[in-house]
């Protein structure tokens, strides 16, 4: 008979769940939310048993009542009571993980545990008893590495079985005497209404004083008072509180079975991953490494091209694609393929597509070779496991202002696109940081930004590396130093959070992951191109053609069309950072649909008309913009649009995380604050060192320097003692 | 009528495509949006952050 | 001594606990308890955090985290 079946898939961040789930279901999944919190919910049908459905918990390290994951995938296990738990134990790390263990099989549900990663168990030497292992938890044990794909099946069909048979695990370990003396007190006491197997767990849970659990039961005083003194017995026979005891005994208990099963070879404690990290995060090279490797990455990927001296392989690319196919090529086809359909040079629909759609959409994927070589190298940065230890290094910075090294991978992940960077930010446990991580990720340089970058860059600087990598560096000190900025406000004062983090060792990057990770960002790009920014070509042309010089109709010159006098309605705002002239401001604000529209924006309202003076071997764009800025003016330009608000997609997903209208305003507020200071300081200031006298601009550029840096150095408000701070953001958490 | 094909069935016939190509995105955009597929191009099920899962550490 | 104080290379041994709540459940839920031996393996760049060996696999901490953790 087929009865439909539930699996929970439980275990450790990192132990390899998540790719064991989809070798479970293959294809087959459907991922939501835990119903009203913001935590991943996946569910899938087994591969081969369509009538089993795996639901995967969130990775955790215990069921206390703490934090949001945990109290999510205690819930389910209690409330939904699965036909059977699929624990999954790193077996590299095997003590840690039988931890969780120990607290599964009180559930009184059927466990399964599978030793996952064995390959490099093996690797290693070392050995594990499965059998001794299986005796001492009264669990099956098998063997799999899920990256492998060895021993899944088995995993799955044991898995399986067990829920059909509903045979259940029976906890193996007791503690001392006098704990277990009062869990016998409280099951009798208060616990007694409840299925058996169940019993255990609560009873266990209630001796930890777990307030949730107490809740849910909802003690009457008497019986609450009465567990309460035994609860205070043990603990002063013990001389510890009750969590500790608890945790220190199923260490102990783990200790013991580890003794019986796991077998280790004798390893040298320095590893090549060890020596590198002696030189890599060094107490002083680790920072100006960092430095030097950024540079060097957007030196290849944007920065001079190798006929005119540099390294830049992308740029090399990019130069043709942008000269040649986007510049000669394709208008040259298009213009072939219309005129062979007979649509006359000097109507519109020939400028639609010839200057709307080419001109537009062109000059964003001429860009494509310059990304392309970009993720390309920061996805090999990542597969490394470099990354991390720039968490790791960053840690202690950003601790210094009250920040959290968490707070740093959201702002990684943001270098390829700011949603999942957004996204990223759930693993940060403290709203307030949270919330401050939410309003300035998106200053760091996504992909979209790439070719506002590459323009400025190529068109002003001649394709200079240095402009390049400034844009991460800034995008990167607009997050330290809002950071320093915000914590300093009475909202967001406060102790960070506890950060506890594993490093992965080093390992030589996967070229599969690599090229993966590359083309789902480079291929993601492109499709935008070819939908959204087509349609934004689009819309721009028909305002930018169109006008009101002596009546309405088709204009010569772009700066007598709508567009134009629609931008200049808004330019002067921008007039103190160097670029009030209305394209810029057009531009400034299409962007906001996605920020590659910036330079399609350019692209089609710098149009040439074929009679312009090109520079020796640029594109007709990049010579034209070149007339219209000066160095200093594109360079603002380019940190404005770099640090102000993000594009809707990502507005879209501050939204959803902040889960508050207000505080989303107040996000996108401060971005757009933010970058118009910074730009205003550096034209005006730039401008007067460059030899421009002092003038009112200057004075402003001067009192906004002064007031950010105020705010940078003013004393933090007073802190309460810290302990209180941080019982109560946890338990405000809920 | 032949003299107004031979002249504009050309500006027609792309007029024609443009339309059907801006009405096919337009239909694929707002598909996506219903399906929960994020401006970035990625499924959600697989974004702990495209190919930063090994950066994600855990607390 | 507290673990903030200890010198990279120097293996000891945890006596006692401080702290309440989620952060002390954190650190023992992570295997650090009494009578666990920890080895100090790093110390970041600035000095914090620190990065250290327990039950088998590598952890890192912060030294205010150290602070609540009193080792001999």
């Amino acid at each position: 008979m087929e009865k439909n079946l539930t699996i929970a898939l439980a275990g450790n961040p990192n132990s390899g769940k998540t790719t064991l789930f989809n070798a479970l279901t293959g294809s087959s999944q459907y991922v939501g939310n835990w119903p009203g919190v913001t935590v991943e919910k996946k569910e899938g049908h087994v591969r081969d048993h369509k009538n089993v459905t795996v639901t995967d918990l969130p990775g955790i390290y215990s069921l206390s009542p703490y934090t949001l994951e945990e109290v999510v995938a205690r819930n389910y296990l209690i409330d939904q009571r699965p036909d059977a738990i699929l624990n999954i134990v790193d077996g590299t790390n095997l003590e840690r993980n039988l931890y969780l263990t120990t607290q599964l099989v009180e559930l009184g549900i059927p466990v399964l545990v599978a030793v996952n990663m064995i390959d490099v168990v093996r690797k290693n030497g070392d050995r594990i008893d499965l059998k001794a292992l299986s005796k001492a938890l009264d669990c099956q044990v098998v063997e799999i590495s899920a990256l492998k794909g060895d021993g899944v099946k088995a995993a799955a069909d044991a898995a399986v079985a067990l829920a059909e048979s509903g045979r259940r695990t029976v906890p193996q370990h007791r503690f001392a005497g006098c704990v277990e003396h009062a869990l016998a007190h409280i099951e009798e006491v208060a616990v007694h209404h409840l299925p058996p197997e169940q019993q255990r767990w609560y009873a266990i849970k209630l001796f930890e004083r777990d307030s949730k659990v107490a809740e849910k039961l909802a003690l009457s005083s008497d019986v609450a008072a009465h567990i309460e003194q035994d609860i205070l017995d043990c603990e002063k026979e013990m001389d510890d509180d009750a969590e500790a005891i608890i945790t220190a005994q199923r260490y102990d208990y783990i200790t013991s079975v580890i003794g019986q099963c796991y077998t280790r070879k004798n390893r040298e404690k320095m590893t090549v991953s060890d020596k590198i990290d002696r030189i890599v995060t060094n107490r002083w090279l680790a920072l100006p490494i960092f430095a030097v490797v950024m540079f060097l990455i957007y030196a290849i990927a944007m920065g001079t091209p190798p006929q005119d001296g540099g390294i830049g392989i992308g740029s090399m690319a990019t130069d043709w694609t942008n000269d040649v196919l986007f510049g000669e090529l394709v208008p040259g086809w298009v213009d072939a393929l219309l005129g062979a359909l007979g649509v006359a040079e000097g109507g519109w629909l020939y400028g639609l597509i010839q200057d709307g759609i080419v001109a537009g959409v062109g000059a964003v994927l001429g860009f494509v070779p310059q990304m392309l070589v970009l993720f390309l190298l920061l996805c090999i940065l990542e597969d490394v496991g470099y990354m991390a230890r720039i968490a790791f290094i960053m840690d202690r910075i950003f601790r210094r202002f009250g920040l959290s090294g968490k707070s740093f991978i959201p702002m990684l992940v943001a270098t390829g696109c700011g949603v999942p960077g957004l996204m990223a930010s759930r693993t940060i446990e403290q709203d307030r940081d949270r919330k401050m991580t939410l309003m300035t990720t998106t200053f760091m340089p996504c992909g979209a930004k790439v070719p506002i970058i590459g323009l400025v860059a190529g068109a002003l600087f001649g394709g200079s590396a240095l402009v390049a990598a400034s844009a991460y560096f800034i995008g990167m000190g607009s997050i330290v130093a809002s950071g320093i900025i915000l914590k300093k406000c009475k909202a967001f004062a406060g102790e960070p959070a506890p950060f506890v983090m594993e490093l992965p060792a080093y390992h030589v990057p996967s070229a599969g992951n690599v090229l993966r990770g590359t083309w789902e960002r480079g291929w993601s790009f492109i499709k935008r191109a070819g939908t959204l920014i087509v349609l934004a070509s689009i819309l721009i042309w028909f305002l930018q053609a169109f006008g009101f010089g002596g009546g309405f109709g088709l204009v010569e010159d772009n700066d007598n069309s709508l567009l134009a006098a629609i931008g200049r309605s808004f330019a002067w705002i921008f007039a103190p950072l160097g670029f009030g002239n209305w394209r810029a401001a057009v531009a400034t604000i299409t962007g906001l649909g996605a920020k590659e529209i910036v330079v399609d924006t350019f692209g089609i309202l710098y149009h040439y008309a074929g009679d312009v003076d090109l520079l020796e071997d640029s594109s007709p764009l990049w010579a034209m913009v070149a007339a219209d800025y000066t160095a200093l003016s594109a360079y603002s330009f380019m940190v404005f649009n770099l640090l102000c608000a993000p594009c809707f997609a990502a507005m879209g997903a501050i939204k959803r995380e902040m889960n508050n209208a207000k505080w989303t305003l107040a996000a996108i507020g401060y971005m757009c604050l933010w970058a118009y200071v910074v730009a205003l300081i550096v034209y005006q200031l730039g401008s007067f060192f460059a030899g421009g006298g002092f003038g009112l601009g200057t004075a402003a550029g001067l009192a906004a320097l002064a007031a950010v840096l105020y705010l940078l150095f003013r004393p933090a408000p007073k802190l309460e003692d810290v302990a209180a701070r941080s019982m109560r953001s946890v338990a405000a958490q809920g | 009528m032949s003299a107004f094909v031979s002249q504009y069935g050309g500006t027609v016939l792309v007029c024609l495509v443009l339309a059907g190509a801006v009405a096919a995105i337009l239909r694929g955009m707002i598909r996506d949006k219903k399906s929960g597929r994020s401006a970035c191009g990625g499924d959600c099920s697989r974004c702990a952050g495209c190919a930063m899962s090994r950066t994600q550490k855990q607390r | 001594m507290t673990l903030r104080e200890a010198k990279v290379g120097q293996t000891v041994r945890v006596t006692a606990l401080e702290g309440a709540g989620a952060v002390k459940r954190r650190i023992m839920d992570m295997g650090i308890t009494k009578g666990e031996s920890i080895y100090v393996r790093k110390v970041a760049p600035l000095g914090d955090p620190i990065e250290i060996t327990v039950r088998g696999y590598e952890l890192s901490l912060r030294k205010a985290d150290g602070e609540m953790i009193i080792v001999d």
